[in-house]
């Protein structure tokens, strides 16, 4: 353990005579989750625009695209005469579906038979198309249900009874966790785990590239510190810093934007302990690899997006070959994202992510090893 | 042309970048190798297309022929797999809670009972709305079941004398436009291949120009291109132009045949506006070696600028619905303009008419990018004190 604390103040210095790392280690971490916020901050997807196709021009008609207009989730921007007009307006992207009403829809409701409404939704994108189909069944469901209980009650069933018939058993779906369904508390929150990861990982690489040119230039040694001693004090300067951030991330952002956290600070932050180290001794093993500066930034840029994949959150576990979700695993963020979700966000306590806390643990265990053995052999490959 | 010596201009630009490829691992690595693994490892990802049998938790208080015959059906549904069973819905939360199911339902009790008295008895789902695609995925898939049965039991109700002929008043005739198996796997897919695509080449590019200055090389790179800035920014953008294209072709190939999204529009059109997004972002990398004259600065705003790149596209959360500063910063990414050519030339299968605006304004991007380029490029190439800078 020898020349901890000697370490742990020079990279301190290091860090904080460094413009170009402040820039990573601080200025991402301020600025990243306002800009990343920002477009989503509507959260919800609402008031959809849809062209609507009325052939039949009655009262009952009407009052179907009355009752579309006002769902939340919809938008009439267009009445048109015909469906090549509005598939028209549609490839043009003013709007995002298509509702069209046959002639005679009030003639058969009238004559009790079934009456038909066609929809064309675009599946070309996914959020647009589930918010059209929910808002078109739900309209479309509920002026039904209301045609077929007076239909029901027209042959003498009472309203109760009507409803028995029409409905036997019904179903009720409560949404938990994130009840509007918000985008930003979706997407923001699992991808400033991995900010402060990549952020990390980038800064890490960026010192330990310094050093080596600082050596190459024949710069005075770092000390008389032992192995465990430099990883260890680098690692203080590191954990330190990133502690404050994320209490920052996980306490004053989410106050900023109105996301729930739910979880209980002390959680949270014994949590993120083993987070941290094992991203942080990973940063170190990997470190050597780097001979300059700007390479570790090229290296971790393009690794953001499969660390977010593999996580499981954009896309489910279960649609993953085991052998891709066994790899995700070693990556802290993995373990990180899930953690942070199911207490800040499904206010679960420590004792429900036990099995992510172990296994980052694990994670920084291995991580810490292979930096000793990195560090080990760079010494010898030095002397 | 016919001014220049022999081993100086465009040619010997182009000649002495191919050198540089050649001489380092990095550029090959992720001009080629590395996009093509992570390709690949999209390809791995998204292959086992729509989601299915995703967990679900049961909590049945009824026990009854009608609570099983409902099970039965919702197990068979396609997307929900019912992974635990438990008495009590206090354990079915912290199932919920530690994501070992996406959706809790519970059957009430006497269920059979009131259905039969027609009482409508409510059949529960709290689903994880964390998840959004699995959460949305089950809960439309419990709606269903319910649904179906709900419609079985009024066919079979005679009880009340008054027998409900069959169906809703209403019927809803849903048409999918466009990607009719709703292959979840094109909506991202098809966003996140360029998206990666777009990362590559500016940080690449950026590196290629900054690292001239960085290393101190700079003066060596115009003396080449025969003190003509211009000549020395396109010659070294052209390799990368190549090998980029190649990448491009395989990431087409690659959404288009593995991953099966149709490709109903013009391929033609497709490859052009890949090699233009290309080109773009090359520009770009390059613009932000020229703002800042550093490499490290020039790499940081370059991962800034294209990371996050693939949540202001509009491809997962439509443009019109963000705010007014989300709109603007979509505008200024050619990926926006990309990721629409792409879903009108391949699921949507738009004419070629529908692409030309984005088409168009990918093309002002490469008309008015050089001239800043080349413009603050004339400096720094001429001035050592730009040079070596960490």
């Amino acid at each position: 353990m020898k020349g901890l604390f000697r370490t742990w103040i020079a990279e301190y210095r290091n860090i904080f005579t460094d413009r170009g790392l402040l820039l990573i280690f601080f200025g991402a971490i301020v600025i990243y989750p306002f800009f990343y916020s920002l477009p989503y901050l509507p959260e919800v997807l609402r008031e959809i625009p849809v062209a609507v196709v009325d052939l039949d021009n009655s009262a009952m008609s009407r009052k179907l695209v009355r009752l579309l207009d006002s769902h939340e989730n919809l938008a009439v921007g267009a009445r048109l005469q015909s469906l090549g007009a509005a598939k028209a307006a549609f490839f043009e992207r003013k709007v995002h579906g298509i509702i069209v009403i046959p002639g005679g829809f009030e003639r058969r409701l009238l004559r009790r038979d079934q009456a038909t409404v066609s929809i064309y939704a675009d599946a070309s994108y996914f959020l647009t198309y589930r918010q059209f189909m929910l808002g078109c069944n739900h309209v479309v469901r509920t002026l039904s249900a209301g045609v077929e209980i007076r239909r029901l009650q027209g042959k003498g069933a009472s309203s109760n009874q009507a409803m028995a018939l029409k409905m036997p058993v019904q179903a009720v779906a409560y949404p938990l966790f994130n009840p509007a369904g918000g985008y930003a508390t979706f997407v923001v929150q699992f991808s400033l785990m991995a900010l402060l990861q990549q952020t990390l990982l980038i800064g890490i690489c960026m010192l330990a590239g310094t050093a080596r040119e600082k050596r190459r230039d024949g710069a005075a040694p770092a000390g008389q510190a032992s192995r465990v001693g430099t990883i260890l004090g680098k690692t203080g300067a590191y954990f330190s810093i990133y502690l404050v951030h994320s209490v920052y991330i996980f306490q004053v952002v989410p106050k900023v934007f109105n996301f729930a956290q739910r979880g209980n600070p002390l959680d949270l932050i014994l949590f993120i302990v083993p987070f941290l180290l094992a991203t942080i001794f990973f940063g170190i093993a990997v470190s050597n690899w780097f001979k300059s500066r700007e390479m570790s930034i090229l290296a971790v840029s393009f690794t953001s997006l499969p660390v977010l994949l593999v996580s499981g959150f954009p896309w489910p576990l279960e649609a993953m070959p085991p052998w891709l979700y066994y790899l995700g695993q070693l990556i802290p963020s993995t373990a990180g994202i899930n953690g942070f979700l199911m207490m800040g966000q499904m206010g679960g306590t420590l004792s429900d992510v036990a099995r992510q806390w172990g296994l980052l643990w694990a994670l920084a265990a291995i991580y810490f090893l292979m930096a000793l053995i990195a560090s080990n052999r760079r010494k010898r490959s030095e002397s | 042309m016919a001014t220049e010596s022999k081993g100086t201009g465009f040619r010997a630009t182009v000649r002495r970048e191919w050198g540089r490829i050649a001489s380092r691992p990095v550029y090959l690595l992720f001009t080629l190798v590395l996009p093509l693994v992570v390709f690949f490892f999209m390809w791995i990802l998204f292959s086992s297309g729509t989601p299915r049998s995703l967990p679900v938790i049961v909590c049945d208080q009824d026990a009854s022929a009608l609570s099983h015959r409902f099970l039965r059906m919702l197990g068979s549904a396609a997307s929900v797999r019912i992974a635990h069973r438990v008495n009590d819905i206090e354990e079915g939360k912290k199932l919920l809670l530690r994501r070992e199911g996406y959706a809790l339902i519970v059957v009430p009790q006497s269920l059979e009972r009131d259905a039969l008295r027609g009482k409508s008895p409510k059949i529960v789902c709290y689903y994880n709305m964390q998840v959004l695609t699995p959460g949305s995925m089950v809960s439309q898939d419990f709606r269903r079941t319910v649904d179906a049965l709900s419609a079985e039991l009024a066919k079979e109700n005679k009880s009340l004398g008054v027998r409900f002929e069959g169906g809703d008043a209403i019927a809803l005739d849903t048409h999918t436009l466009f990607n009719p198996t709703l292959n979840y796997r094109y909506f991202l897919a098809g966003a996140l291949l360029p998206t990666m695509l777009q990362i590559f080449v500016i940080m690449i590019s950026a590196y290629s120009a900054g690292v001239e200055i960085r290393q101190g090389t700079a003066g060596e790179w115009l003396r080449t291109a025969g003190g003509h800035t211009g000549k020395a920014v396109a010659g070294k953008m052209l390799p990368y132009t190549l090998i980029f294209f190649v990448t491009g072709l395989a990431m087409l190939a690659v959404i288009c045949s593995v991953l099966e999204a149709p490709l109903r529009g013009s391929f033609i059109l497709l490859g052009l506006a890949t090699a233009l997004m290309i080109i773009v972002y090359q520009c770009l990398g390059f613009l932000f070696v020229a703002v800042t004259s550093n490499l490290r600065l020039a790499l940081s705003f370059a991962a800034f600028y294209s990371v996050p790149a693939f949540a202001f596209t509009g491809v997962n959360f439509p443009v019109e619905a963000m705010s007014f500063f989300g709109k603007l910063w979509s505008a200024i990414l050619p990926l926006t303009y990309y990721g629409q050519i792409l879903i009108d030339q391949t699921v949507r299968g738009a004419s070629v008419a529908i692409s030309l605006p984005p088409l168009v304004v990918l093309g002002f991007f490469i008309l008015l990018l050089p001239l800043p380029i080349v413009w603050r490029f004339k400096t720094i190439l001429r001035h050592e004190r730009y040079w070596g800078r960490p």
